[in-house]
């Protein structure tokens, strides 16, 4: 147990100092910044005076251009940042400064955030100390003494054990207390052991009776209910995360690479599949379907699913486009080549039409592989993709 | 006999849980607040910071190529409109400007216009439209006037006192009953 607190005091330890270092590092003056920058920090700082909810035919946005020149104006004149920032509090009022001033009812808005978190940390910290502290080895006098009074209530007839495995095992510590002390009363280290062993008996057994009646704040079953709350939470935050991610990526958005893996796809794609065929005519649903089978990187059964949704809605390209991708990464490249041909002749310059007809081409041995993958190249030279491309192309 | 009392179980204290309820309702209704309050005390329409205090310097060449200095006009009543020949309720809000520079100019308003981030040649051209220049007009091709009069949005319009203070601003269209409540009274009763 001790080495257990001390690894999370050395864990918390480490956050804190991790999060003072970035702290310090993140708001250390960057030696001396030219006058640029400095115009960049303080225009940052400062919220744009125009932007009042005129339209922008009726007002004047082009005053936020005349606030840098202020503000570079200012700093040339050897002003400081702080004196510049007063200037325009001076003329918009307080309400200028993106970050509250620290004073007045601004400094709440500063120190609400930094006693929230230590109210946090100090409420997290007593509920596992206090969740822990229950179980906790004692000390080794109190150890003899719960032993030693359990002893004598078993003996007045007042600790008598039931049935439960609890009692069980509270049972068989009497005994072996009893044996110990019998056998030889001057191994002080068999008694001490055989005690150190009745004390955790009854504390397990008096544990036995809390939780069977009251569950007490932080008793084990609160605890683990808390925790698998918190995990289905994350869970599902990941999965909507992960769901909109993917509902929202249409033929512009790259489709190579992996989706970040929810946790379980498998899970998701039983309830898909279900939904699908509750809804036959569905291409939506199909195409849900797919997408889950993809990222669960069943091949076959996603590229039937695009299919389907694709015989429900012949025209929806960016479901080609996603065939496509997934019969290329499963090495099928071949078989997706005719519509990858036919989408790319309506998407000449679409880099993700290309990057899977190219590796279609590619995976088919086609010749114009180099080509196609090269234009995608000069197309999209930051995808995520790219790099893969180059070491392809520089391979042949 | 199978209450363990023998064993001294002393029972954890059951925590109330009330207290941190408490607080927390607080402190969310301390920041609801707070946002509230900055949010909804954010309408500078009729609010400047200037307000009360000197008028920023105005001073520079005008469009007719001369130059104008708003401290030669101290002791004045003086408005002061920023506007710009591509800014649409510049335009609606000029014939109101005209009519009372007309009316209120022999009780001794003076007004002076700032076009601010403006082609000369347009602005020239806006004001012929209307007859031609009645007042002089600073040039602030970059703006930095109007920032300097804590501008939000053309056109604004503001007041300043015989005492060279800013007493009133007014953001968008000047209207004829922001004339008679704030600059007609300024004027005083000396003239008809």
């Amino acid at each position: 147990m001790p080495v257990r607190r001390a690894a999370g005091a050395a864990v918390v330890v480490g956050v804190v100092v991790l999060a003072v270092l970035g702290l310090l590092r993140a708001a250390a003056p960057q030696g001396s910044p030219s006058i640029p920058e400095q115009v960049q920090a303080v225009a940052a700082g400062l919220r744009c005076p125009t932007c009042q909810g005129q339209s922008v035919a009726d007002s004047a946005s082009v005053l936020a251009a005349s606030a840098r020149q202020v503000i570079e104006d200012q700093l040339r004149e050897g002003r400081t940042p702080d004196q510049v920032r007063q200037y325009f509090v001076d003329r918009y009022g307080e309400q200028v400064l993106l970050s509250p001033d620290a004073s007045g009812a601004g400094l709440l808005a500063w120190l609400l955030p930094a006693l929230a978190v230590a109210a946090g940390g100090v409420f997290a910290w007593r509920w596992l100390h206090r969740a822990r502290s229950a179980p906790a080895e004692p000390a080794e006098d109190a150890v003899g003494g719960a032993a030693r009074r359990a002893l004598a209530a078993h003996r007045a007839g007042a600790l008598v054990p039931d049935d439960s495995p609890a009692g069980e095992s509270l049972r068989e510590a009497l005994d072996a207390r009893l044996a110990a002390a019998e056998d030889d009363p001057a191994d002080a280290e068999a008694v001490a052991g055989a005690d150190r062993r009745l004390a955790a008996a009854v504390r397990r057994y008096r544990a036995r009776e809390t939780s069977a009646r009251v569950r007490a704040p932080g008793a084990v079953l609160p605890r683990r209910v808390v925790t698998a709350g918190a995990a289905v939470v994350l869970l599902a935050a990941a999965g909507v995360g992960v769901g909109l991610a993917v509902g929202d990526r249409g033929t512009g958005d790259p489709v190579t690479g992996d989706v970040p893996g929810a946790a379980d796809p498998a899970a998701g794609v039983a309830a898909l599949r279900a939904e699908a065929e509750a809804r036959p005519q569905d291409p939506a649903a199909w195409l849900a379907l797919g997408r889950a089978l993809d990222r669960a990187r069943q091949v076959d059964p996603a590229v039937e699913a695009y299919d389907r949704a694709l015989a429900l809605e012949p025209a929806a390209d960016d479901v080609a486009l996603l065939r496509g991708n997934v019969l290329v990464r499963a090495g099928r490249g071949a078989e997706a080549l005719p519509a990858m041909r036919e989408l790319a002749g309506r998407y000449p310059d679409d880099p993700d039409v290309l990057l899977v007809l190219g590796l279609a081409q590619e995976a088919a041995g086609a010749h114009e592989a180099i080509d196609t993958l090269s234009r995608f190249l000069e197309l999209a030279p930051n995808s995520p993709a790219a790099p893969g491309v180059r070491a392809l192309l520089g391979d042949r | 006999m199978t209450t363990p009392t023998g064993v001294s179980s002393e029972p954890a204290p059951r925590r109330r849980r009330w207290p941190a309820v408490l607080v927390f309702v607080t402190v969310v209704a301390l920041v609801g607040g707070l946002f509230a309050a900055r949010l909804g005390g954010d309408s500078p329409a009729s609010t400047s910071a200037l307000i009360g205090q000197p008028a920023p310097p105005l001073a520079g060449e005008t469009l007719d190529g001369s130059r104008f200095d708003l401290a030669d006009w101290r002791g004045e009543v003086v408005l002061v409109n920023l506007w710009a020949s591509w800014c649409e309720p510049c335009r609606r809000e000029h014939p109101l400007l005209t009519s009372t520079a007309a009316s209120l100019g022999p009780r001794g308003l003076r007004i002076v216009g700032v076009d601010v981030r403006d082609d000369p040649d347009d602005a020239r051209a806006f004001l012929a439209e209307f007859g031609g220049a009645r007042w002089p007009t600073v040039t602030d091709p970059e703006g930095t006037h109007a920032v300097a009069w804590g501008t939000f949005a053309l056109p604004e319009t503001y007041l300043v006192g015989r005492d060279g203070t800013v007493v009133a601003k007014t953001i968008g269209e000047v209207d004829a009953d922001w004339i008679t409540e704030q600059v007609v009274p300024l004027l005083g009763v000396d003239a008809p």
